[in-house]
């Protein structure tokens, strides 16, 4: 029931009918609606010049077609959604700037580093929600693509999932996560391992994507303040550093 | 994603028995719902890489949270709140990244099925519309959505409902005309 004399109401002749307008642009306003926009439009010419701006944005968002569906894999999905531990609460990746401290003794000793989760090369794509990633973007120009895209969210749930001894297959749970070869491997365990600090054999290594860049992600044993692996992100071409976290195993449920 | 009552009742019994750990009531789920949550997450994002990636989170998230849906909305209402969420968290980290990376938004790569000048110019528009009022003109004017399904997808009053989709589009219609955005009015805002 409308009150005409409550300046919060829509019919009040005060207030800019917004509700109302949207009705009359989308064909659901009422005959009091109507009326009320009606008689306001008399004596707004901002509401006027809305309800044009208005018509125009429905007509254009109305033409956009859909697309088609993109034909996730729900079994990845499901298998996804078992293998992920529940993560326990976020701890602070190890801060880039450590990782480059970690790193000068790595430069020092003759390894080349060419910068520190900072690129201008591509752009960055989406990341993922809590929860190692599982899907298998396509980068721009790979049509078909099934390179695994890590983001850092996905890099820390790596790192979980590895300290808590989850079942984590090399091959991506939605296809085509190519090991690296090894030659390319040697040169990204050096790198890693440097900046893991780590002198152990690595746990875990994959050729994958990184924010869209091409990348190695390597996991190592680490021992100390609480954390148990280190995972390391690499890129494919000398040294460069993009991103390490610490994974902790998930604290049993009632523990 | 807005089926009648046929459909929404075996969405329902899908969801209960894929809480069940049906598989194969999980897979047909993701079957009937995947296009429009990912063009939910398509209008949402821009572009195609980042929208596939927000529904596979989606569909990752409902199979998580199976045993939550209680069946007192309709599964598609749950599950679009749920994309939503994943937009969201996705733009939250594009700006976290762009404020990292100091790179621009770049436009969004053109996909399938739109006559190609126009569709770029609203997809990119789009863009330029705040997300929560973006939220309701994308879920309304492009996927049909009456405002009582939105109100209980976004969890907000009819009437707010009606106000942002009117600033949403005034804010489109903006974008379109290339005016500089105004931040939107309060929805009681009164004349001067």
């Amino acid at each position: 029931m409308s009150d005409p004399t409550d300046p919060t109401d829509p019919t009040h002749p005060a207030r800019h009918p917004d509700e109302a307008l949207a009705g009359i642009v989308g064909g659901t306003a009422t005959g009091e609606e109507r009326r009320l926009v009606e008689a306001h439009l008399q004596s707004c010419s901002r509401c006027r010049e809305e309800l044009r701006l208005a018509r125009s944005a429905r007509a254009a968002a109305s033409s956009l077609t859909e697309a088609e569906a993109p034909g996730l894999d729900a079994q990845a999905i499901i298998q996804a959604g078992r293998t992920v531990v529940p993560l326990a609460p976020r701890r602070p990746a190890v801060p880039w700037r450590v990782v480059a401290g970690g790193l000068v003794a790595a430069s020092l000793a003759g390894l080349l580093v060419f910068g520190v989760f900072r690129s201008n090369a591509g752009s960055p794509t989406a990341t993922s929600a809590a929860g190692p990633r599982t899907t298998a973007a396509p980068e721009a120009g790979a049509p078909g693509s099934t390179t695994r895209n890590f983001t850092k969210a996905s890099i820390d749930a790596l790192a979980d999932a590895l300290a808590s001894g989850s079942p984590v297959p090399r091959q991506s749970a939605f296809g085509g996560n190519a090991a690296p070869n090894s030659s390319d491997l040697t040169a990204a365990r050096s790198c890693a391992a440097a900046a893991a600090g780590s002198s152990e054999a690595p746990v875990y290594a994959t050729r994958a994507a990184f924010l869209g860049r091409p990348a190695f992600v390597t996991a190592f044993p680490a021992s100390g303040q609480g954390h148990t692996i280190t995972v390391v992100v690499t890129s494919t071409t000398g040294c460069a550093v993009y991103y390490a976290a610490h994974g902790t195993p998930a604290v049993p449920s009632g523990a | 994603m807005n089926p009648g009552s046929a459909g929404a009742a075996g969405d329902r019994d899908l969801a209960a028995r894929a809480s069940r750990g049906d598989e194969p009531a999980f897979v047909e789920l993701v079957r009937r719902h995947e296009r429009r949550v990912y063009n939910l997450a398509l209008r949402m994002l821009g572009r195609p890489e980042d929208a596939r990636d927000a529904t596979q989170e989606a569909f990752l998230s409902c199979y998580r949270n199976l045993g939550g849906f209680r069946g007192d909305a309709a599964f598609s209402t749950w599950l679009h709140r749920i994309a939503l969420n994943a937009c969201y968290d996705a733009l939250r980290r594009r700006k976290d990244l762009l404020g990292l990376e100091e790179a621009p938004d770049p436009p969004p790569a053109a996909d399938h099925g739109e006559a190609v000048a126009t569709s770029v110019d609203v997809r990119r528009s789009l863009l330029a519309v705040p997300q929560e009022f973006r939220a309701v003109l994308v879920l309304h004017d492009v996927q049909d959505l009456g405002y009582e399904e939105i109100s209980e997808i976004l969890q907000i009053p009819v009437g707010t409902v009606k106000s942002r989709l009117h600033r949403a589009r005034v804010a489109l219609g903006r974008a379109l005309a290339g005016e500089p955005p105004v931040p939107p009015r309060a929805s009681n805002e009164t004349v001067p």
